[in-house]
């Protein structure tokens, strides 16, 4: 059954749609039978221009409509990139979700490129146990990404999964260099070059078909200082989210922007909130704020779809983000051909 | 091609993209030749405007991105490349204790903030790194000059001028490996201006700082004052209740956070102390005798808050005076004087000179108005040899003495 779409609204140049609407042919049903040849002769169109038309008027009917039921079945594959700090991944419900935009914002040095750089390695766990197998784009804005953290952390997880791993499941090819070479990194110096990379993400998407990760240090840094327009800011900043979000969804894709803190007056005081405004508040699917608390660094879930708000405490160590009080692994766990989930809690039991 | 410093994306690139003329001439038509304009707009928008299609307006925005954006490395690439030299390159502080923590002394990379209370050796720390900037590389410095910019209450207007017109103009001119200014607090901090105000200037010249830090390959040490902290706005878990100033909006420009401090704590030995620096010719104060005195150093400490490749930890150093002649071979004291470059400023704002630091010209003190006659005062600081030295740097610090 056809939609019955109007032919202005797939994406022609106008003279060739005023041609079409011209000749009596208003919607993408009344031009399907019709050949290329038949088309132009009634239009005066191209063979050339009339072969896209009727292209995309197939291609709109193509796209049906998904059941819920096939859409939870397709969630219940590996959906989270685990930070190895369990109770963060607990917090998130398993790490941080793919098909989705998460904001880490806070004030600086608290840890939110360590967070990415984590991520950054999280993503390359194979998928054998129980990893999203996937690769990354780090977006630097700042000059705060550094190879040897990366390095580091690396290191970590490799020995860590070699653990897990045992002598059942072969995972001799995650290695620091595989995690390397599966970090992909751009330095962005002005909002232009930030706008162009998430305009070129589709096209880097079909040449890097294993993109899990993209994530953006810091979106704030280019856009808070000598921006033209601040009143085009939000608009951009949202159109920048629709984008994301939909590479996200498309390509099951995680996406993290980092975000500054600022001080907003208000009548008792000032807070401290997440920069770039309230309208970009609504952009991510979920925020989370890390600030100090005391001597201890905080992990805040401020939004989130369909979890609760909640605190939790995390360090930064050499071998990256780490619960504050480390769990043990437990050695008798079988490794048997178990679900998701299951391989998900071994994976993010921290050394 | 990535954009170069200062480029805003509102050049015209349409000419030089390499796509179907047709839509070349469709974009002009309408007035779209640069980046701003083809990337600000949605595809809608841009298929609207140039009556173009939805697939020659992708062909057009793949070229525009290819034309803006650097290919990109992996994480691997990079560490291969690094395997020559280090991730970051460092000036030496001229103190094993401080170059240790510091991952081998202040990082040429993004901007390094030194805080402190006054008189916790902020001024003394970035003279000891102008002097180092120069040592050549096996020796902890970079073979390069200095710019150091004095501020002392001037407008924050004028610290920004100097930032984006004289600064640029003199890396071009010399080779610059470490611009310091001294302090950033005191250029905003004595005007009353309103929250607002302050924040536009203060985030113009961080950001500047920044691009001319990453394309000149240059360090940038901004010397900054501390304020009581307001109750609970611990924000940077710093012992104690001191908070660097100027804010949120400067701290989110920085790159490393360094905090100086004074102790209560000393230390005692024993010293044999320089002759009097009064003396007027050399050979005198070489016959006079040197008699071992108990001196008394304060410790102090040197807290790194934060820094993306730093671990977060505190080093305790002291500033001694004294006096070694030491063999080095270098260029002689005069040729290294000369390459640290002092840019003033004051009202009476001169465009950016050189002050060749021979003994005569420190002598007749050039008129430039206020920021000069802090010269005199920077030179006897440097008599001083600061940090407990590490065996690279054998600098002839004390020698100076004979300039003065």
């Amino acid at each position: 059954m056809s939609s019955r779409r109007p032919l202005s609204s797939l994406g022609l140049a106008v003279p060739v749609v005023t041609k079409l609407l011209d000749a009596d042919f208003v919607y993408d049903d009344d031009v399907q039978s019709l050949k290329p040849t038949e088309l132009s002769a009634a239009t005066g169109l191209t063979l050339k221009e009339s072969a896209e038309v009727l292209r995309l008027a197939a291609s709109v009917n193509a796209e049906q409509p998904v059941t819920v039921m096939q859409m939870i079945e397709d969630e219940s594959d590996v959906c989270h990139v685990v930070t190895f700090c369990e109770a963060l991944d607990d917090m998130l419900g398993g790490g941080i979700p793919l098909r989705a935009i998460t904001e880490i914002s806070g004030t600086p040095g608290i840890g939110k490129t360590q967070l990415c750089l984590q991520a950054c390695v999280s993503v390359q766990l194979p998928d054998s146990v129980g990893g999203v197998g996937g690769e990354a784009v780090f977006v630097d804005t700042e000059g705060s990404f550094t190879v040897g953290r990366l390095k580091d952390m690396a290191s970590h997880a490799v020995e860590h999964v070699q653990n897990i791993a045992g002598d059942e499941i072969d995972v001799s090819s995650f290695t620091i260099e595989s995690i390397l070479k599966g970090v992909h990194y751009f330095r962005c110096h002005s909002y232009i070059e930030v706008l162009a990379v998430i305009r070129h993400l589709p096209v880097f998407l079909q040449s890097h078909p294993k993109l899990k990760l993209f994530v953006i240090d810091s979106i704030a840094f280019h856009f808070r200082h000598d921006f033209p327009d601040m009143m085009a800011r939000t608009g951009l900043l949202c159109r920048i989210t629709q984008q994301l979000i939909q590479q996200a969804t498309k390509y099951n894709m995680a996406v993290i922007v980092t975000n500054q803190m600022t001080t907003r007056i208000e009548s008792g005081g000032s807070q401290l909130v997440a920069a770039l405004g309230e309208t970009w508040g609504h952009c991510p699917t979920m925020r989370l704020t890390l600030h100090w608390s005391g001597r201890v660094r905080v992990a805040s879930l401020t939004k989130a779809p369909h979890r609760n708000n909640a605190s939790i405490q995390y360090q930064i160590t050499k071998a990256g983000i780490r619960d504050i009080t480390p769990f043990m692994a437990d050695a008798s766990t079988p490794l048997t051909m178990d679900s998701p989930d299951r391989k998900k809690r071994k994976l993010s039991t921290s050394m | 091609m990535a954009l170069g410093f200062g480029a805003k994306g509102n050049e015209n690139i349409i000419d030089a993209l390499d796509i179907n003329p047709r839509i070349i001439t469709c974009a002009k038509r309408v007035g779209f030749v640069s980046a701003w304009q083809f990337l600000r707009s949605s595809e809608g928008e841009l298929q609207q405007r140039m009556g173009l299609s939805a697939a020659d307006i992708d062909q057009l925005l793949n070229a525009v991105t290819s034309h803006l954006l650097s290919k990109s490395v992996t994480a691997w690439d990079m560490s291969q490349e690094q395997k020559q030299d280090a991730e970051v390159t460092h000036i030496t502080t001229g103190c094993q204790e401080l170059d240790e923590v510091l991952g081998g002394g202040i990082p040429v990379r993004g901007i390094t903030e030194v805080a402190g209370e006054s008189s916790s050796g902020k001024t003394q720390l970035a003279l000891q790194l102008a002097l180092h900037t120069q040592l050549p590389s096996h020796l902890g410095g970079l073979g390069k000059g200095v710019a150091y910019i004095c501020t002392e209450s001037q407008f924050p207007d004028t610290l920004v001028d100097c930032v984006r017109y004289q600064l640029p103009r003199l890396i071009a001119q010399r080779q610059i490996g470490l611009v310091i200014i001294d302090s950033i607090a005191a250029a905003f901090r004595a005007e009353d201006g309103t929250e607002v105000n302050k924040t536009i200037p203060l985030q113009t010249l961080g950001y500047r700082l920044h691009q001319l830090a990453f394309y000149h390959k240059t360090a940038v040490v901004a010397i900054n004052q501390v304020a009581a902290t307001v109750q609970s706005r611990n924000l940077y878990d710093i012992t104690g209740d001191i908070t660097p100033a100027l804010g949120l909006s400067w701290s989110n420009l920085i790159t490393t956070r360094l905090l100086l401090r004074r102790t209560n704590l000393t230390i005692k030995a024993q010293q044999a102390l320089p002759p009097h620096p009064k003396m007027h010719s050399s050979t005198d104060r070489k016959s006079e005798t040197r008699k071992n005195t108990a001196v008394e150093y304060r410790l102090r400490k040197l807290e790194i808050v934060f820094s993306p490749w730093l671990e977060r930890k505190m080093a305790t150093f002291m500033a001694e005076e004294s006096v070694r002649k030491e063999q080095i071979q270098l260029p002689s004291s005069e040729e290294f004087l000369s390459s640290i470059l002092i840019l003033p400023l004051s009202p009476f704002f001169i465009p950016t000179f050189l002050l060749n630091f021979s003994a005569t010209a420190t002598a007749s003190r050039p008129r430039t108005g206020i920021g000069i006659p802090r010269i005199s005062h920077v030179f006897h600081g440097m008599c001083r040899l600061l940090y407990r030295p590490s065996p690279r740097s054998s600098l002839l610090l004390h020698s100076l003495n004979e300039f003065l």
